[in-house]
């Protein structure tokens, strides 16, 4: 036994034997923990019968396992003790995970702290200390030729649809790929990434955000090695409005929900306006801001929709050389870039101080929103937008929102129309993204999602 | 495929940029101005540039000018005087000339602006009084266009509200071509180099005939708006203010009655009057009914003397009766007045301060 096993793993020089009184305790040296090793296994076979190995053996997690299976839990953290015919997997998984920390990427000011990590069952640990059911269910898979990675689907089998469950059971059972790196690998895997720019499955390091999605009717997806969990179906007003709102009263949220509606489009909209206006439709706008327009512009040599590619290029070069340059190199940088673009590009009439209005304006508005697929699909129609604002003004604009609302009707989200709630209308998912009913009057789950609808009884206060 | 593409690029090349202007290669146009001197119509366009020097933005106005005996000729003979793109959708205002508008009628200058189709509709239309549309035009403002400047003047004088209200040209002409009503404009002069709003210059047909003064003109305003008017009746001591007015024109065969419901509160009163007294409501709805009846009367007899039907009665009769109707109806048909006056007794000092 031990010499197959030995033949098997002959490049893994971590690979330890140790032999006590006739049993083998086999096991990776990288991926145990020596103390674990110690208190489960050795310290019982030194003081016990080895008749009795199986209350020898004190580790919690211990399984009698076959032959063909020893690589397996060996590759995951197990110690094989092997005495005779009889097989015995132990957990003693060494810590190679961080600790729980804070949410980075989903930022909250009220609300839950926690943040998944890298450890799949940390990960499945903070959602099951949240929902304490036996309907909640997670179905493990090991995708990846060589990476073996945990997948798991976690949902509540009485209200998720398991319609649901078995598509994305079988598409992710028909993953053929040599590793799983990050849980994003499987959101491009099981969808048709190329079907649109939108995102429709949801990322979220935050626990709160998961359970409350699953509460929904939704199932997450885990995987070992990302602390990002997936959640789906997810649909384009997911994105919008963080599911933190949730936290703060329903009369006061709503207004900042139609502000973050009204600041995607203006994200997506802005330069493409401005374009169309000042080149094509100079009698839409007053006479005294056209005033205002022709002396700013006067000074300019370039017209003013290569002005405006220009700067939101320079923009996205900027954002980007943000994100990726460390930021122990401080923020000289960024002050660098806001300089030359804002203050010397005007001063030396290469842009006009209106263009850095309407360019700061994109931007900030494109801050709102967290989640990197958004972001880039929002650049993506921003410049189709300006595209066609360049060459058609205010027709092309709208020529290409007709284009955009068309083909956000036509996606889908796993079999749902990504465009649920407003087409179809739910008024009950509708209350709980783009607008917000009170709590006690929250009571329903969404049609398009669980059959169980029924979340809470009203209260009678 | 092939097709698709050709059919996309044909879209970007054959239609694309269509329109296409700079804002730095245009002449916003704001004001035109017509006169007719020596057989020949004189077209002034005054053109607002907007200069930058330092950090101020300075408005300049240079005025155009072309003459020609045709009106279009006139017109357009000014594009190539202007070195950039002439743009007219921000024009304001057409001030015509006195001559212009007695001696040759608006009958070309209404049919070029109808049809050129740089020229949008929503512009205002006025009548130099005692000037020549140049000279209104000369008259510049310190940090305007006179354009904007008068049609802010007109916008504003309170009294004479109704003359701007239904003005702009799209209404204008679409009053003009319709059976049975005149048009009328309001009428600029310049009183010590500063713009004044005097009498209404009214028209019979496209030829104007003649300026009823703005007491006629307010009073007339009474039977051709219904809203909220601000107008001041006096007779003397006693005065109200007409804040609400309603009208209704009713057609029989052979006459028209124009009814009038107002609401007005009072403004001065001899102090032989106590407010206490619910007579003096009576008294004063009684006098002032009266009083706006006979105003109204006399305004109407004075349209009629020009042959100016700027009430449009005759259209409310064709629109009755079309078989009977006839050109001049409006102004020969009986007519009566009916005058409701509701005083409000809201807020009021019940006794006259001695």
């Amino acid at each position: 036994m031990e010499k197959e096993i030995q033949e098997k793993f002959k490049n893994s020089p971590d690979l330890k034997i140790k032999k006590i009184k006739k049993v083998a305790v086999i096991y990776l040296e990288s991926l145990c923990s020596s103390d674990k090793i110690n208190d489960y296994i050795l310290k019982g076979l030194s003081f016990t019968n080895i008749k009795s190995l199986e209350s020898a053996i004190v580790g919690p997690n211990t399984t009698a396992i076959k032959e063909k299976d020893v690589a397996l839990y060996l590759e995951n953290g197990f110690a094989i003790v092997s005495y005779k015919k009889k097989l015995y997997a132990v957990e003693v998984k060494g810590e190679l995970t961080r600790s729980v920390s804070t949410p980075d990427s989903q930022p909250a000011i009220y609300g839950p702290k926690d943040a998944f990590n890298e450890n799949i069952q940390t990960n499945l640990g903070l959602i099951k200390r949240r929902i304490k059911t036996p309907h909640l269910i997670n179905k493990d898979f090991l995708v990846g030729k060589q990476t073996k990675t945990k997948v798991s689907i976690v949902y509540l089998d009485n209200i998720c649809e398991e319609e649901m469950v078995n598509k994305v059971a079988d598409r992710l059972n028909q993953i053929d790929i040599d590793g799983i790196i990050d849980s994003s690998y499987i959101s491009q895997l099981i969808t048709k990434e190329s079907a649109t720019p939108f995102p429709t499955i949801m990322e979220s390091e935050r626990p709160d955000k998961v359970v409350m999605e699953l509460l929904e009717g939704k199932l997450s997806i885990l995987v070992d090695n990302s602390p990002f969990a997936l959640i789906l179906p997810a649909f384009f007003v997911d994105f919008i409005n963080p599911t933190t709102d949730n936290y703060n009263k329903g009369i006061n949220i709503n207004i900042l929900k139609i502000t973050r509606f009204v600041c995607y489009f203006i994200s997506l909209l802005a330069p493409a306006l401005y374009v169309a206006l000042i080149n094509y439709n100079q009698e839409t706008i007053p006479l005294d801001l056209l005033l205002s327009f022709i002396v700013q512009r006067q000074s300019v040599p370039i017209p003013a929709a290569l002005e405006a590619f220009l700067m939101l290029f320079l923009c996205d070069i900027l954002r980007e050389s943000d994100i990726r340059f460390p930021s122990s190199y401080g923020s000289s940088i960024s002050i660098l870039g806001a300089l030359i673009l804002g203050e010397a590009a005007v001063s030396a009439s290469i842009v006009s101080p209106i263009m850095i209005i309407v360019v700061s304006i994109t931007f900030i508005t494109n801050l709102i929103f967290t989640d990197g697929d958004t972001i880039n699909s929002i650049r993506l129609f921003r410049y189709l937008f300006l595209g066609l604002a360049t060459i058609f003004g205010l027709y092309g604009v709208v020529i290409a929102g007709t284009f955009f609302l068309v083909h956000l009707c036509s996606i889908e989200s796993f079999g749902k129309p990504y465009s649920y709630p407003m087409a179809p209308f739910d008024s009950s998912y509708f209350f709980k993204t783009i607008l917000r009913k009170q709590k006690k009057k929250d009571t329903k789950r969404s049609r398009m999602l669980t059959d169980n609808l029924t979340k809470q009884r009203s209260s009678g206060l | 495929m092939k097709k698709f593409l050709l059919l996309i690029i044909s879209i970007f090349l054959l239609t694309g940029c269509y329109d296409y202007k700079e804002l730095k290669d245009i002449d916003v146009i704001t004001g035109v101005g017509i006169d007719y001197e020596d057989g020949e119509y004189v077209v002034t366009l005054e053109i607002l540039r907007a200069t930058a020097s330092g950090d101020k933005q300075e408005l300049k106005t240079v005025l155009v000018q072309s003459e020609d005996e045709v009106f279009s000729k006139a017109f357009e003979t000014n594009y190539t005087k202007i070195s950039k793109l002439t743009y007219f959708s921000h024009l304001q205002l057409i001030v015509v000339s006195e001559e212009v508008a007695q001696e040759k009628g608006m009958q070309e200058i209404i049919d070029f602006l109808l049809r050129t189709s740089k020229i949008g509709n929503t512009f205002y239309t006025a009548v130099a009084n005692g000037y020549s549309a140049y000279e209104i035009f000369d008259n510049k403002q310190k940090d305007e266009a006179v354009a904007t400047y008068l049609v802010t003047l007109l916008k504003n004088s309170n009294e004479n509200s109704f003359i701007t209200v239904d003005n702009q040209f799209d209404l204008l002409t679409s009053k003009l071509l319709s059976k049975g009503h005149d048009i009328y404009l309001p009428s600029i002069t310049i009183e010590e180099e500063d713009f004044k709003v005097s009498g209404l210059a009214i028209f019979d047909g496209f030829d104007m005939v003649g300026y009823i003064e703005d007491k006629y003109s307010t009073i007339l305003s009474l039977a051709t708006m219904s809203s909220m008017n601000n107008i001041y009746v006096n007779d003397g001591i006693n005065a109200i203010n007409i804040d609400k007015s309603d009208y209704k024109i009713e057609v029989e065969k052979d006459k028209i009655t124009i009814v009038l419901s107002l609401e007005g509160t009072i403004k001065s009163l001899d102090k032989e009057f106590s407010l206490k007294d619910e007579d003096t409501f009576t008294w004063f709805e009684d006098h002032f009914s009266e009083l706006i009846k006979k105003e109204l009367e006399t305004s109407i007899q004075e349209l009629r003397y020009y042959n100016s039907d700027i009430l449009g009665l005759g259209n409310k009769y064709y629109k009755k009766y079309p078989r009977k109707y006839h050109d001049g109806i409006g102004n020969e048909i009986d007519y009566e007045i009916k005058v409701d006056l509701d005083v409000n007794k809201f807020g009021i000092l019940f006794e006259v301060i001695q």
